[in-house]
């Protein structure tokens, strides 16, 4: 089981050249089901369609993707069922909540799916623990008058609340303040795990995509231009900057520090403790 | 210089509760520097900024801009012309259908006559970095050149501040960088006093002041290193620390002393060049 | 589908269409409008035809571009043509219960079908041709002289060239909100016009308040930048006729008044 893209191309309809995003070629991967997937890019470079097509919010125009069972090419029709499949949250989720109620706005997606009353309510429920909003406190505040971290949860929880196979995030975080931030991606994760999703995480942030991605594909004008482990991508440091794209702190730090001709070792990502220890080895050494 | 002494401020929510934004705020800004405000989502920071420029006026407490207070008068207007502002959302400050118009707007409100108007707009797009695009709608730009236009905007009119309220959090990395770039090239050349909001660390370590502010008060003011200095404190009020200081941060804990707070990967790499 | 709408759509190019003053423009097009209901027969069409079409040519503006502008009228053509073809008294060719596809019918609906489509051909010119700022310029331009009746003319003129600012804003907004409610499910094709209708407010609600927050930051922003209405605000690029604009005025108003009483007359 998993998701298999296989040559899917889509091309906007537009003779402005100019104008960023235009689609994506002939893009085919692989990803096993539990898994996190990292995609980066630049703006524009088309990793916002490549996502939309997981949900069949656009539809290849050539190629097809399966996912399970299911099979999304230009033809297809009963998207409920890959919608609810697959969960997307788009950039500030917070723009799209529309009901009197936080508890109404979670319930969207799950009545649309056809969920009977009880299940509704439990699906909510279950979707308000898993982003840590008390049910009783929130469910009939107005998701308007919540702050804006508040609203942001509110917003993956009726996405969440579709019990989804497949989640797609897109910058989940942007816009939000530091602690924010890294306590949201630490949440998103632990729900990944609870819930055994198949995550696509697409984020800016290269260290965030470092430390939670298990694999990474690399965008560049609607193309995948480079895809392996964090460690893998990362190492290509000259090619990431050609792209526009920038590469972990640590990756930066090697780099400078083999400039030097301080650090003779190979450039790699890694978390600032390992790197501690990489500095501490190279001070030790010259010691000896 | 801006001067702020006592200022509070505070707002009636609907169900009549007042809520205070603003406590008790001082603060010099002194002309020609780059001052960095930070603080979390809701500490008071944007409100803060709005008062700079008299968008708000004071409801007690004094600001005072190159000696002339902001109050209710007809002042209010000179100060926005010596004030300039960049907000947030790069979409919703764009007022003309081009970016040439868009400058042009800020220069009619203030009565430019029509003839200077093109060298002024010409030398305010050179100055961003826009000057091949001053024909271009906005929904052809990306984030970052909208931003940098609506900067440019600020330029053509030769204000002495410029008050930025998190202009780069819709941004990505390049814009981001784009932006901060062009603030602090105007900074150092044309001497414009820079005042910046933002969360974002990396942006704050080259200003001269840093100003953190939590729940509506100052709680930290000083050079950047001073600041970042005070680890506990930041973390405590949600606030994160510029990697470099961080990972100087684990060196401490494995017994490697770097000395000094370091705030960016190019002190800390002549750092560990002077140990080895 | 809605990113075909022309209106707004302002194509940058040099040429002399795009350089005369947007006053000229929108007399012009008025003209033109009225000098059209004058034509009362099918082969003096191709007068107008040519008149439209050396003005295309002259404003470069790419004739697929003007005939995509066509799309969204579609179904106001199709209207028209059977409303005249249908309800016209004439020789019968075809009938269906008390529907009578009529010879005369047929004709009518070709005239006025043609009409129409010149109509909006030429007046799209307009707008493809003049910067929405300009537009508006040249609407206050005309109205000044009602000030002096209280006719709030800079206000007008400015609401109007924000409205038009924010269009494509607008519509990528309500692509995006409808792609984030799908996502969840939402269904906007299915049902009767009741459900369709009520399947929109996800989508109108979440637009609505953004668009206030959107007014409100644009206040804000204009405030900031020193807006206080017209008073002592001077124009970029203050608008003089120059003799293109004569000309073009001269032409088309003469052009105009032929049509108009030879239409009387004969």
């Amino acid at each position: 089981m998993g998701i298999i893209l296989d040559k899917i191309s889509y091309k906007y309809d537009i003779e402005d050249k100019e104008l960023s995003s235009f689609g994506i070629f002939d893009i085919s991967l692989q990803v096993e089901s539990g898994k996190a997937i990292g995609i980066i890019g630049h703006t524009g470079s088309g990793k916002s369609t490549l996502m939309q097509h997981l949900n069949a919010l656009l539809l290849p125009q050539k190629g097809q993707i399966k996912i399970d069972d299911y099979i999304i090419n230009n033809k297809s029709k009963n998207l409920k069922d890959i919608r609810k499949k697959v969960g997307m949250v788009f950039q500030y989720p917070e723009d799209q909540l529309f009901e009197e109620t936080v508890f109404k706005d979670i319930a969207f997606g799950p009545k649309n799916i056809g969920l009977k009353e009880q299940e509704i309510e439990a699906a909510v429920k279950r979707a308000m623990a898993d982003l840590e909003l008390d049910y009783e406190e929130y469910k009939d505040r107005s998701p308007y008058e919540l702050s804006g971290g508040q609203k942001r949860k509110v917003a993956i929880a009726t996405v969440i609340a579709m019990d989804p196979d497949v989640l797609v995030l897109d910058e989940p975080t942007a816009g939000l303040d530091p602690k924010s931030k890294k306590d949201l991606l630490a949440l998103l994760f632990k729900i990944k795990e609870t819930r055994k999703l198949t995550v696509f995480f697409v984020s800016h942030n290269m260290d965030d995509i470092y430390l939670f991605s298990e694999y990474i594909y690399v965008m560049s004008q609607g193309k995948i231009v480079m895809e392996g482990s964090g460690l893998e991508v990362f190492s290509k440091t000259t090619e990431l900057r050609e792209l526009g794209l920038g590469v972990p702190f640590s990756v930066e730090v090697l780099e400078d520090l083999k400039k030097q001709g301080l650090y003779r070792g190979e450039i790699k990502a890694i978390d600032l403790k390992e790197l501690a220890e990489v500095i501490f080895n190279l001070l030790g050494d010259k010691n000896d | 210089m801006i001067k702020i002494s006592n200022l509070n401020h505070r707002y009636m929510k609907s169900n009549g509760k007042g809520v205070i934004t603003l406590e008790d705020i001082n603060l010099n800004i002194e002309k020609g520097s780059f001052v960095s405000i930070i603080g979390h989502n809701g500490s008071g920071k944007s409100t803060f900024a709005k008062h700079l420029n008299g968008l708000i006026v004071p409801q007690s407490g004094k600001i005072e801009v190159d000696g002339i207070q902001i109050k209710n008068d007809d002042n209010i207007w000179k100060i926005r012309n010596m004030v300039g502002m960049v907000f947030q959302n790069p979409d919703n400050q764009f007022i003309g259908g081009t970016i040439e118009e868009d400058i042009a707007f800020g220069l009619e409100n203030i009565g430019v006559p029509g003839n200077e108007m093109e060298d002024r707009i010409q030398d305010a797009a050179l100055k961003v970095g826009m000057e091949e695009y001053l024909k271009r709608p906005p929904h052809k730009l990306s984030g970052g050149q909208k931003q940098r236009s609506a900067i440019g905007a600020v330029l053509a009119m030769q204000p002495e501040y410029i008050v930025l309220d998190e202009p780069t959090s819709m941004l990505d990395p390049k814009g981001r960088q784009e932006v901060i770039e062009v603030l602090r090239k105007r900074n150092k050349e044309d001497k414009i006093t820079i005042i910046l909001i933002t969360h974002y660390m990396d942006e704050v370590v080259y200003s001269d002041k840093v100003v953190v502010m939590d729940k509506g008060r100052i709680v930290i003011s000083g050079q950047p290193k001073e600041v970042f200095k005070q680890k506990e404190m930041l973390l405590k009020i949600g606030l994160e620390l510029p990697k470099a200081a961080l990972l100087q941060d684990h060196l401490k804990k494995i017994g490697v002393e770097l000395g000094d707070c370091l705030l960016t990967k190019e002190e800390l790499v002549r750092k560990i060049w002077e140990l080895y | 589908m809605i990113k075909d709408i022309t209106i707004g759509q302002y194509i940058y190019k040099d040429s002399l269409v795009h350089r005369l003053d947007p006053r000229t423009k929108i007399i012009v097009s008025m003209l033109f409008m009225i000098g059209i209901f004058f034509i009362k027969d099918y082969y003096e069409y191709i007068y107008v035809l040519a008149l439209t079409a050396i003005s295309i040519y002259l404003s470069k503006i790419p004739v697929a571009k003007i005939l995509k502008g066509l799309k969204p009228i579609l179904p106001l053509i199709v209207l028209t043509i059977i409303m005249n073809a249908f309800f016209t008294s004439g020789e019968v060719i075809f009938q269906f219960l008390f529907f009578k596809l009529t010879i005369e019918g047929l004709a009518l609906a070709a005239f006025m079908s043609t009409r129409i489509i010149f109509l909006i051909i030429f007046t799209s010119l307009l707008t493809l041709t003049t910067s929405p700022i300009n537009l508006t310029h040249g609407i206050e331009g005309l109205l000044n002289p009602l000030k002096k009746l209280k006719v709030p003319a800079h206000e007008i003129a400015m609401m109007m060239s924000i409205a038009l600012r924010f269009i494509p804003t607008l519509i990528d907004e309500t692509d995006k909100i409808m792609k984030a409610q799908k996502a969840r499910g939402a269904d906007f094709e299915s049902g009767n016009i009741i459900k369709k209708t009520k399947s929109l407010i996800p989508v109108l609600i979440p637009l609505f308040i953004s668009a206030f927050t959107r007014a409100d930051e644009l206040a804000m922003a204009m405030e900031a930048r020193g807006y206080r209405g017209d008073e002592g605000r001077t124009r970029f690029r203050e608008q003089r006729l120059q003799l293109n604009d004569y000309l073009i005025l001269l032409f088309f108003l003469v052009l105009t008044i032929f049509v108009g009483i030879r239409s009387v007359v004969f």
